[in-house]
């Protein structure tokens, strides 16, 4: 990133106009979800604004190999963590009954 | 550049840093940023707790091996008289109390803080030739985190419910319904763990993200990662592990706290009816259900299972250092030790449901654990034959520290292979919970580990204090440890195999079908030998039961060995030889250049890392080693041409 | 001594310690958030198979999250504005844009702070068929009458119970032994207080401990004197002989007195919330520190009251046919206890507490707000939700979608709208007897799995937005003197900040919809 004054008045615009659409996508995720209920629609939107503020305000689009490294690191065993549901719901030994209506 | 010859005296009288010595005590001892002061903080704290844990050992051993008797008063002096039944005879709530207490005490109290908080805290800067760590600060806090959850666990056992009681592992629901009959839940020692866990959790975090970030950004010039001695690169993932797997442990631990304090169910299913024996709440627990105790077990394990390797991974890289340097010759294998070691912390992370084989998981997810379980194995084999190949052809010194050292490989190695048939879905289900386990832990964390680590305090004792240890004192410590230590594990393999439970106080007296079971006949020279064990009638057929007693007088033994070491290390750091150089070991790595007792900003001048860290008996050369920080003898800086181009390296 | 690359970044990683520290702490935050994410996956994926527990879905206000969310991130645009500015060496307008987000900051708290406190005066009650029935205003208290025994557990007893004593404490006196008929024999009359107990303790200790050590030295002089007997070979009588065997018992404070039981002066009534007791009976009552008070005429008030039910859920009841036989619409409509329930024959269970008019004062305050008529309204209530599980359920056969039956009733049900558009505003009450009473609380953890998550999550996350702020603030407060010295030094302070406070920032883009919305 370069520090020249042009350059950080350029970044600022750019930071703003990243916000209003955070904003924008807030607004249309409530809309959405008042519209249809859907859980992959919800949590698409909330990936691609999680997407925007890691990569643009925490300036991962650049940054030094290091640090991705590790992220990609830590990133592997949080969705890992994730399966923890999948391990122990989905493969049990005795099937649950399950009940439906 | 002086190559270390320097003697402690002459550093001394350097005094580079004199505003420091001006430092109120204090600030100097007691609210230290010097990372050496906070190693030795660490270091003091996490010995005491190891004496405190070996003394609640000794307690629950007593109870085994001699549920009949009284406890002797030399062991019931430190109790509350209220815990010993009427007889003076250890309880089952004591035994449940003090073996949940003996495993956090050991593992998050001793172990840890000993070999990643002393050890990393005295040797990660001066190996990679730092002035101190990345943030100072950080580190003293990191201590007092440290110290303030010990502090809690310690006194839990003071007040009226006594300390937590549910296991080291603290499962939910019994973890979350023990004690449940004090008015103030607040104020129980269920209660207290869990806060001194939280305490003890950010400790370690902190701890962490300062070794990680000293070790990537605080190298000094020349020290490219290939040119770290495996300790650094051991440090750096065991700090990994500790950043990663720790979180799910402080979120476990706060779930549980919930559960405890404001009646959430995070672990606790619909319906569960609560039977504590004659306790008031006995009938269905007023709480809503819905949550899953399995939960907890995987959040547990997750952090669980790379604690094992937290423990034992200092302890390799310690002995790392010291067979190099004693047997004069490079380490055999340098760069599949650090991609082992790489891959050791990859893997800790996926193996953790192996430990919960019992709780009805099905056949895809055990598979899975099974084969990365069974797969790690290759790393660790990786690590211990490279240590033991390098022993080949080696002119061996065997001083103090190589001792430990050399008795830490098959100590390992047998803990290590001992597990392998834990791994395995089917075994474990006859050998779950067994002394097995037991024994197979044990093993690696206690002739394993503890080894490594008083192999370390012998090695590196001259760094820190300027005086050498009495070495006829180090051999009257070793060799009676190494024996009793066996006298300990050994027979917890047979007994484990044999069937024996981990939670049995009486040592299996009430289980005369499995307690009963012959080991020797009447007259065979074992059973000869045995019998004059105290406690073991002679003349009598050996039954499995009968090894507790074997187990309980090798813990005394033990002991009895642990005496020279307390007044080695307090003698020699007053009155001790002195070291005759501020290198007496003749190695290799860089912390050997700072000055004997090194002051505030180690180096008393600018370390350059010139080579490889283990380059021993170099031929062509004088010495048979060539420190890091010498320069070769044609005045260019060997390796790179630039020791500050290369760029990149771990993950 | 300084610690090198505090400041410019190292060469060979391009990196300045903080600033790998930071990512290393995020790292360790990521497994943190992801071990509370993964435990809300578990929970709510497992709470689905459960019988009896469907995972509460779109009950928070959404209005309250969306401002947060929005406050959030548009703090966070200020977050980095402020950075910048501060590169620019203007450090006035840094300090501006910083203090704007410890604003947002505050106002994101307080708003959680309302958000919470609306959940703290939310209740629930799960029935014995485990419908369940929600709703504002609740009354648990209970009241116990003509108490005269009281039994305390010697080493926890806190004196608790006297605070709830109905008028003047009684004097109390111990029960001592009971003499040959069986009649107590009693002690002086006391004030009971804490003190006083630990008297009574030390004085029995010592009594039971004298009594102790002396059988102990009786028993040793005899066996001296049977085993002095007994090596001369002369005979020995029975007594001595049982003290051979007899081995030497020491003291232990665990031999000491456990409980006292005491007799009131005078019987005494208690009136208490039900979730300050431990365990009720009906005729007793435990209090947490085990004390226990036992009445010789006893009335246990007639049920758990809730003053307003804005929802009512029946997916997970027991009953065989919900629309009619469920407890709820049994319970449902009572009129305030006020009326004599025994008017009401359909009652049954009930029977045991004769129920009375009481705490009529409070009970009479609730009901001037808004006259209503309460069997009315929960007629409407009845209809509505029968006519919309009806409506629903239809639509959901005919689109062949019955599993999602249960989570689009859940949605309808909020809006309380009958066919006509009508909607109620003024809700039924409901009176459901103790023994129907499966479990109460208000929306805290203790509800259900949910709100122990949201109030984790939550709760974990406000902890993060108040230390960020603070941090934040500090740095706009006090970093003049820093950004003189070393400018570069401060923005990279301030961009570490920033890092932490994008962070937390970005974990509730994902709590919002989880928790709100889905």
């Amino acid at each position: 990133m370069a520090d020249t004054p042009e350059q950080i008045l350029k970044d600022m615009k750019k930071y703003w106009l990243i916000g209003w659409i955070l904003l924008g996508c807030t607004v249309l995720t409530v809309v959405v979800a008042w519209v249809t209920p859907s859980i992959t629609i919800g949590l698409g939107i909330a990936t691609v604004k999680a997407g925007l503020v890691a990569v643009i305000f925490m300036h991962l689009s650049d940054e030094k190999s290091l640090i991705y490294k590790v992220l990609i690191y830590t990133v592997f065993f949080a969705i890992g963590l994730m399966f923890l549901t999948l391990l122990a719901l989905y493969d049990p030994i005795i099937a649950p009954s399950s009940r439906s209506y | 550049m002086g190559s270390g010859t320097s003697t402690a005296e002459s550093a001394n009288e350097h005094d580079h840093d004199d505003h420091h010595h001006d430092l109120p005590f204090i600030k100097k001892y007691l609210f230290s940023t010097d990372h050496k002061i906070i190693g030795y903080q660490y270091g003091i704290t996490a010995l005491i707790f190891l004496f405190i844990g070996f003394y609640l050992m000794m307690v629950m051993r007593w109870s085994i091996a001699s549920p009949e008797k009284p406890l002797p008063g030399i062991l019931a002096a430190f109790l509350n008289d209220a815990w010993l039944n009427d007889e003076g005879r250890v309880t089952g709530d004591l035994y449940n109390m003090f073996g949940a207490m003996h495993g956090t005490i050991m593992v998050f109290l001793g172990i840890v803080p000993l070999a990643f908080g002393a050890f990393g805290n005295f040797v990660t800067p001066l190996q990679i030739g730092a002035p101190d760590m990345a943030f100072p600060r950080l580190n003293m806090a990191s201590y007092w985190f440290y110290f303030l959850g010990g502090v809690t666990m310690f006194a839990s056992f003071f007040i009226p419910s006594g300390a937590a009681e549910a296991g080291w592992t603290m499962y939910s629901p019994i973890a979350t319904t023990a004690q449940l009959d004090e008015p103030n839940l607040w104020y129980t020692g269920q209660t207290f763990w869990l806060i001194g866990m939280i305490l003890l959790i950010s400790s370690s975090l902190l701890g962490a993200v300062n070794f990680i970030t000293t070790i990537i950004n605080l190298r000094c010039r020349g020290m490219t990662w290939m040119r770290l001695p495996f300790f650094v690169w051991a440090m750096l993932v065991t700090g990994f592990l500790l950043l990663l797997a720790f979180p799910p442990l402080e979120v476990a631990a706060l779930m549980q706290l919930m559960d405890r304090l404001v009646g959430a169910s995070f672990f606790i299913p619909t319906g569960l009816n609560f039977t504590g024996a004659g306790s008031v709440d006995a009938g269905l627990l007023d709480v809503a259900g819905g949550g899953s105790p399995l939960l907890y077990q995987h959040l547990f394990w997750f952090l669980a299972h790379p604690e094992v390797y937290v423990l034992i991974l200092p302890a390799i890289a310690i002995v790392g250092e010291i067979i190099p340097a004693n047997i004069r010759k490079p380490m055999w294998g340098y760069k599949s030790m650090v991609y082992a070691v790489m891959v050791l912390g990859f893997l800790a992370f996926i193996v953790w449901a192996h430990h919960m084989y019992l709780t009805g998981m099905g056949n895809v997810v055990s598979t899975f654990f099974q084969a990365t379980t069974v797969i790690i194995s290759i790393p660790s084999v990786i690590l211990l034959t490279c240590l033991f190949i390098s022993l080949w052809g080696g002119s061996i010194r065997f001083t103090v520290p190589m001792l430990w050292a050399l008795a830490f490989l098959p100590m390992f190695g047998f803990g290590g292979l001992t597990g392998l048939p834990l791994a395995f879905n089917f075994i474990d289900l006859h050998l779950h919970d067994t002394y097995y386990v037991i024994g197979h832990f044990h093993y690696i964390v206690a002739p394993g580990t503890i080894f490594g680590l008083f192999a370390g305090i012998y090695h590196w004792f001259p760094k820190a204090t300027g005086r050498m240890m009495n070495s006829k004192l180090g051999h009257m410590h070793f060799w009676p440890s190494l024996v009793a230590m066996n006298g300990i594990f050994l027979p917890m393999m047979i007994q484990g195999m044999s069937g024996f439970h981990r939670r049995w106080y009486d040592g299996g007296l009430n289980y005369e079908q499995i307690a009963g079971q012959v080991l020797f006949e009447k007259d065979s020279i074992f059973a000869k030998l045995l019998s004059n064990v105290p406690g073991i009638e002679s003349g009598k057929t050996i039954e499995m039961i009968d090894l507790n007693h074997v187990m309980t007088f090798s813990v005394w033994i033990l002991l009895i060995g642990q005496f020279p070491f307390i007044f080695n290390f307090i003698y020699s750091i007053f009155k001790g030889k002195k070291a005759e150089s501020d290198n007496p070991w003749k190695a290799t790595t860089i912390e050997w250049l700072a000055p004997n007792k090194p002051g505030h900003g180690n180096f008393l001048s600018e370390p350059i890392a010139y080579r490889g860290p283990y380059e021993y008996s170099v031929p062509g050369h004088e010495k048979d080693y060539s420190p890091q920080f010498e320069r070769g003898p044609d005045g260019i800086i060997l390796g790179e041409e630039d020791p500050m181009a290369e760029s990149e390296g771990s993950e | 001594m300084e610690i090198p690359y505090e400041v410019k970044p190292r060469p060979d990683t391009g990196l300045w310690n903080a600033k790998v520290g930071i990512w290393l702490f995020l790292a360790s935050e990521v497994m943190l958030f992801g071990g509370l994410f993964s435990a809300y996956l578990f929970l709510r994926l497992g709470a689905n198979g459960e019988a009896d527990y469907f995972w509460p879905e779109g009950v928070l206000s959404v209005g309250f999250g969306f401002v947060n969310t929005l406050i959030l991130i548009l703090s966070s645009v200020f977050v980095v504005v402020a950075w910048l500015q501060l590169k620019l060496k203007n450090f006035e307008k840094f300090r501006f844009w910083m203090i704007l987000v410890v604003l947002c900051a505050a106002i994101f708290l307080v708003n959680k702070g309302f958000e919470y406190a609306a959940k703290f005066k939310h209740y629930g009650i799960k029935l014995s068929d485990n419908s369940i029935v929600e709703g504002h205003g609740i009354d648990d208290t209970i009241r116990y009458e003509g108490i005269k025994e009281v039994t305390i557990d010697v080493a926890r007893f806190n004196g608790e119970f006297l605070k709830y004593v109905h008028g003047e404490k009684p004097k109390f006196r111990e029960i001592l032994s009971t003499d040959a008929e069986g009649k107590p024999v009693l002690g002086d009359p006391i004030e009971l207080s804490e003190r006083e107990v630990r008297n009574i303790e030390d004085r029995r200790n010592d009594d039971l401990r004298k009594e102790h050590l002396a059988e102990n030295d009786l028993m040793r002089s005899l066996k001296a004197k049977a085993m002095a007997r007994q090596r001369l070979g002369q005979p020995i009588s029975k007594e001595q002989e049982s003290a051979l065997d007899y081995n030497i018992i020491r003291w232990l404070p665990a031999m000491g007195v456990k409980q006292l039981s005491l007799v009131a002066e005078k019987e005494f009534l208690i009136q208490i919330n039900r979730k300050k007791l431990r365990k009720s009976f009906p005729d007793s009552v435990k209090f947490r520190d085990q004390t226990s008070l036992k009445g010789t005429i006893s009335k246990l008030t007639p049920g758990l009251y809730l003053e307003a039910i804005d929802r009512i859920d029946l997916r997970a009841t027991d009953s065989e046919n919900p629309e009619t036989s469920s407890l709820v619409w049994k319970y449902l409509g009572r009129e305030s206890p006020l009326k004599s329930q025994s008017e009401d024959g359909s009652s049954e269970g009930d029977k045991d507490h004769a129920a009375i008019g009481y705490n009529e004062v409070e009970q009479k305050a609730k009901d001037d707000s808004a006259p209503h008529d309460p069997q009315n309204e929960a007629e409407k209530a009845k209809k509505i939700f029968l006519g919309l599980r009806e409506d629903v359920l239809a639509k959901a056969k005919a689109k062949d979608k019955e599993a999602e039956f249960g989570k689009t009733l859940n949605h309808s049900v909020l809006k309380w709208k009958d066919e006509d558009g009508e909607v109620l505003d003024s809700h039924a009450p409901i009176l459901v007897p103790w023994d129907d009473v499966k479990l109460y609380s208000n929306f805290t953890p203790k509800w259900n799995t949910y709100y122990a998550i949201y109030f984790t999550l939550t709760g974990l996350h406000g902890l993060h937005v108040l230390l960020g702020a603070l941090v934040l603030l500090y740095f706009a407060v006090f970093g003049k003197k820093l950004f003189d010295k070393d400018p570069e030094h401060m923005a990279n302070r301030v961009e570490v900040g920033g890092l932490f406070w994008h962070f937390v920032d970005l974990v509730w883009i994902f709590l919002f919809p989880i928790l709100y919305l889905m």
